[in-house]
């Protein structure tokens, strides 16, 4: 069957060139059987592609070994949900599954926007084709899925670490998000590229830019969780290149998302939303990049190939293309009004950008240091964690604070005594909050107090626009249902709000100790005493597990175990942390237990006590339910926009 | 299995091109093969049609705004 797997390659490789190459001679010579034939073209190439990813699914669930990528995946011990996760474990299944996502949002946004905006797709169709046709001819000529060879007794397995269900979830979540930005980015350059620089594009693809930042924050937040629960380093994030790689469009994306508005209801901004929607989609395929170079040293190393090549130069040729559009089309894109007050919602907006680019630039530079510093000096340079966490509280809390100060001051200007009106009962509560944090001893960490109450701040400033919001309108459900975008967008900075706090808990008030244990011997922290009981080693079906029993009393009596697996196939390690939730003291109790000896009964453990971590697992949820109000249809809307244009093709 | 896939194969390549060739297909000879651009009235009119619902979303915004306390009289 790898033959059908590459011929429906070959076809979509076809069918998305010829989207191109016709979509454009179409748009330019203005014809329109020309034009549909590409749009079919790129309608087609979907189903080709389901095709070839279908063969691949196919072949991993039958542990199918005569394709060398399942052969180099998987083995038939691997569980079919496993199995099917390998589709995205490789870097060849990886790209198919961002062709079929490509493809399929493609034809889907322009199946939606044909009628209402046949001007506008008539240039998006090529657009899409033409980045389509970079992966499909890297799928075909540089790293294809359906490669074969003799077909082996067993596979070579996926790595240990990816046998999680968060590994299930998490990368096709983020090529949903990496991918989904090549739509609004699409539908911006067929804006430039027809000359209709109006807001169309922008309603057209409002909710495809939210799917698509939904997307990839949740799986961020899905990938942090992995490798709090997996890797077993006692954190969640490193900001390793690869994390960074999808941080840095999601803030872009994010930048964009709020500067949009600007643009909805003032007609301003409109070369820098361009340039954010260009970015986004540039710092999407930028990451791929980093993840598939081996360029920088990263966790996802596993990843590396030759293929970082082809990437690095897609992503300079469509940058050029991007920049020499938006430099084309400059003088339409002028802006109409002016800000009128640096006190007013759309100043608070503008700040909000500058602050996202600025941390998204920060991070970029982080990302980019060790290769030009290979480049300039021949050695590799990187930057730790002290210069990103400089840069997320330098640029993060400001963001925090505004994400208060914005939703409580009106649009065009706020006269200064307006303003303190309005920010005086939050602000009691901020005063309030704070004092008794000190109280408490929070004052031992400036960031962690300062992020706490800010926190606060932005709580109550939600709750007195819910409230006010609510007696104006007479209820809360009508208040939502009016402008879901805007309490969709309230509900997302609670969520913005429980990550902050998470992250500030367990960072700036956790503490860890590390101590040699032999049976008997204890070793205590926050409150929990923690007795090694036995080291114990087992075999079991492709693997011999080593754990260290400790026994735990204080702030909780029980046992936990931690320790590591050696598997046969693969012949990896894997490290085994035990965690306990303590919902009561809002912590999580976290061990580590390295060279654990069954023999001499010695193990080196790490003990950490983080205090609210999980609320960062639980903004993932409240950030899902706010992305869902704010993506939820609105009828209203979409008859205000075929009632706008309607009469246009009436005509 | 060669031949179900080249039969597979083949079929898809087939539907691909007969889905591409469909509007040629369908209308071998066009009255008219122009995509039907908006005239400069029809430009214009959108145009104002956008700023008038700018304003209004604006004068909305600032009713409610009004309303909430955030501006005075």
């Amino acid at each position: 069957m790898a033959d059908l797997g590459r011929a429906a390659l070959v076809v979509s490789l076809g069918l998305v060139v010829y989207a191109f190459v016709a979509g454009f001679t179409a748009a330019l010579t203005n014809r329109r059987r020309l034009a549909v034939s590409a749009r079919n073209a790129l309608f087609s190439a979907f189903g080709s592609t389901a095709i070839a990813a279908t063969v691949l699914a196919v072949a991993l669930v039958r542990h199918d070994f005569s394709f060398a990528y399942v052969a180099a995946h998987t083995n038939r011990t691997l569980s079919t949900p496993y199995a099917l996760s390998a589709f995205w474990g490789g870097q060849e299944g990886s790209l198919l599954l961002w062709l079929l996502v490509l493809t399929g949002y493609g034809a889907l946004a322009v199946a939606l926007n044909r009628k209402l905006l046949r001007d506008l797709t008539v240039w998006v169709v090529p657009v899409l084709g033409g980045i389509a046709s970079f992966f499909a001819f890297v799928l075909v000529a540089v790293a294809s899925p359906f490669a074969t060879q003799t077909a082996t007794l067993d596979g070579a397995g996926l790595t240990p670490s990816l046998q999680n269900p968060y590994m299930v979830a998490h990368p096709p979540m983020l090529y949903l998000g990496y991918v989904g930005l090549a739509i609004p980015f699409a539908f911006a350059a067929g804006a430039m590229l027809s000359g209709r620089t109006d807001e169309r594009w922008i309603v057209a693809t409002r909710r495809w830019t939210l799917a698509a930042w939904m997307f990839l924050g949740f799986g961020q937040l899905l990938g942090a969780h992995w490798a709090y629960v997996e890797v077993g380093w006692g954190g969640y994030y490193a900001w390793d290149p690869v994390e960074n790689a999808a941080l840095m469009p999601w803030l872009a994306a994010t930048a964009f998302l709020h500067s949009v508005m600007i643009q909805e209801r003032k007609g301003m901004l409109k070369v820098w939303n361009m340039v954010l929607v260009a970015l986004a989609f540039e710092l999407s395929i930028f990451g791929t990049f980093l993840t598939r170079s081996g360029v920088v040293n990263s966790i996802h190393s596993f990843a590396k190939s030759p293929i970082g090549a082809w990437f690095l130069a897609f992503v300079v040729i469509s940058s050029l293309f991007s920049l020499g559009l938006i430099l084309w089309r400059l003088p339409l894109l002028k802006a109409r009004t002016r800000l009128e007050s640096a006190l007013s919602r759309e100043a608070a907006f503008l700040y909000n950008n500058l602050l996202l680019v600025a941390l998204c630039l920060t991070v970029l530079w982080g990302v980019l240091f060790p290769i030009v510093t290979q480049l300039v000096k021949g050695e590799t340079r990187t930057i730790g964690s002290p210069y990103y966490d400089f840069f997320l509280r330098a640029f993060g809390l400001p963001l925090l604070l505004l994400m208060g100060i914005g939703p409580l001051i009106a649009w065009r200007k706020t006269s200064a005594r307006t303003l303190v009106r309005t920010l005086a009962w939050p602000g009691v509560v901020t005063i309030v909050c704070g004092v008794a944090l000190v109280a408490l001893g929070a004052g031992s960490s400036r960031p962690g107090l300062i992020a706490y109450t800010f926190s606060a701040f932005v709580l109550a400033a939600i709750a007195l626009e819910l409230i006010r919001g609510t007696r104006a309108t007479g209820s809360l459900t009508t208040l939502i249902s009016r402008n879901r975008r805007r309490y969709g967008g309230y509900v997302v900075h609670a969520a913005i709000v429980l990550l902050a706090i998470g992250v500030a808990g367990s960072s700036a008030y956790g503490s860890s100790t590390e101590r040699r244990l032999t049976p008997g011997q204890s070793v205590s922290i926050g409150g929990y005493t923690l007795t090694l009981q036995d080291v114990r080693r087992r075999h079991v079906p492709n693997a011999t597990e080593t754990r260290a029993v400790l026994d735990v009393t204080g702030g909780w009596n029980g046992t936990i175990s931690s320790g590591d697996n050696q598997y046969v196939n693969p012949p990896e390690p894997s490290r085994e942390i035990g965690l306990k939730t303590n919902w009561l003291r809002g912590e999580d109790l976290y061990v580590i237990a390295d060279s654990a000896n069954p023999t001499t009964k010695v193990v080196f453990v790490k003990v950490l006590v983080k205090p609210l971590v999980n609320l960062i697992w639980i903004a993932g949820f409240v950030f899902l339910l706010g992305s869902a109000i704010a993506l939820w249809p609105d009828a209203r809307e979409q008859r205000r926009l075929v009632t706008r244009l309607a009469p246009a093709r009436a005509a | 299995m060669t031949w179900l896939a080249l039969v597979l194969g083949v079929g898809v390549a087939a539907g691909a091109v007969l889905l591409v060739a469909w509007p040629f297909l369908r209308e071998p000879v066009a009255a008219d093969d122009r995509l039907d651009a908006l005239s400069p009235e029809e430009e214009r009119r959108l145009q104002l049609v956008e700023e008038r619902d700018r304003v209004l979303a604006a004068l909305k915004e600032l009713e409610f705004d009004h309303r909430t306390g955030k501006i005075g009289d």
